[in-house]
């Protein structure tokens, strides 16, 4: 059952183990924020997977809208769960870093809200799908709802240069260059690259199953009629 | 006819919780589009504000840090650089990252003068400057700060 999305997950996950390996031991420690600023490591990935995990339900829904005819949500459903994963693990380890650094476990700032209002609006998506029945209406109004979730990409990321944050602003994508030490730096892009690598191969690995499961059903509804 | 009402039901159910949403986040958002006031802000409207709850955001002033441990009393100024200075009375241990020329967040109440406030919840600001041991460059940690406390502060009329 070794496909190709399934075999590019496993070696995705253990470069990914490898570059936990690195966070860990091998790269120094911040000065000002010392060992817990490790957690970037994770904090950072996991955000841009969820935030590609909502390009990917973009495309999805556009192209489910456009084919009117036969057009399932499979990876559309894939996309949004590994992004509700993503977008979970994105607001936890912020949550257990904002503790020790900021001294608080949340605050509602423009960054921090944005981002809960992805994770509502993923489940709010799984939800609406599990709630209509199969056919065009659910189509559409999960592409619309798609496309409604992608909008909250740009606004995350730009939300901390547009309003006054608790948030520090981007480290990585600048104007002026980085802000981090290259060795720091390097890891960071290395983690980013790896773990969307991670996140795309999990959502076609998803939305494999998900097609097996709806093709099942249907044959077993077909055999009962 | 009855699939065709049960799809315009569903895309008029779409259209409020899309309404819906997008209000939450406006005025989530509106709210915190001041997440805090620069000192500058609060002083100028301190009779106005004095006794609300509100956040005001500023660099500490090296110098400034009153800290008795037994009794948990902190103390501190916080400035815009800019000579808008406000004395800041908090009660407990301060975060970790907390110290002289860092960027803090101050929930509590300005008093009507505007010249002090009583911290309930003291948040610390950092910059994005990631450095290792000993490379760390206290100029650019400050600018960047400054940059983001204070880049759309309104000047006082």
């Amino acid at each position: 059952m070794l496909d190709k999305s399934r075999l590019s997950l496993m070696l995705g996950l253990c470069i990914l183990a490898t570059q936990w390996l690195l966070a860990w031991y091998w790269v120094p420690v911040d000065d000002a924020q010392g060992e817990v600023y490790r957690i970037i490591y994770l904090h950072v990935p996991a955000a841009f997977a969820a935030f590609t995990s909502a390009f990917v339900l973009a495309i999805a829904s556009i192209i489910a809208l456009r084919s009117k005819t036969n057009a399932n949500l499979d990876l559309s459903k894939a996309a949004t769960e590994v992004g509700l994963m993503f977008t979970i693990l994105t607001l936890a380890t912020g949550s257990i870093w904002g503790k020790p650094t900021w001294g608080t476990w949340w605050t509602w700032d423009a960054r921090l809200t944005t981002t809960f209002l992805l994770a509502l609006m993923y489940g709010g998506w799984l939800l609406l799908h599990n709630a209509t029945p199969e056919g065009p209406s659910r189509v559409r109004s999960c592409s619309i709802l798609g496309l409604m979730i992608a909008v909250d990409v740009p606004i995350i990321y730009k939300s901390v240069t547009w309003w006054r944050t608790l948030h520090q602003p981007q480290t990585i994508l600048r104007s002026g260059g980085s802000t981090m030490d290259d060795d720091m730096l390097s890891l960071l892009l290395a983690g980013i690259a790896i773990m969307l690598f991670v996140c795309i191969s999990m959502i076609f690995v998803r939305r494999t199953n998900i097609s097996l499961e709806r093709e099942l059903e249907q044959r077993s509804l077909g055999a009962m009629v | 006819m009855a699939k065709r009402s049960k799809s315009t039901a569903w895309m008029i159910g779409i259209g409020v919780i899309a309404i819906a949403v997008t209000a939450i986040a406006m005025t989530q958002i509106s709210s915190n589009i001041v997440y805090f006031f620069t000192p500058d802000e609060a002083q100028a409207k301190a009779a106005e504000i004095t006794g609300q709850n509100i956040k005001v955001g500023g660099m500490v002033v090296p110098g400034s840090v009153e800290w008795k441990a037994e009794a948990l009393d902190l103390a501190f100024t916080i400035s815009d650089l800019k000579g808008h200075e406000i004395r800041v009375k908090h009660k407990g241990t301060p975060p970790d990252m907390f110290k002289e020329g860092q960027g803090v967040v101050v929930e509590g109440s300005i008093s009507n003068d505007g010249t002090s406030m009583t911290s309930r919840k003291l948040m610390v600001k950092h910059s994005e400057e990631y450095k290792k041991p000993g490379s760390h460059n206290g100029d650019l940690n400050k600018e960047l700060l400054e940059k983001s406390l204070f880049k759309d502060q309104v000047p006082a009329k």
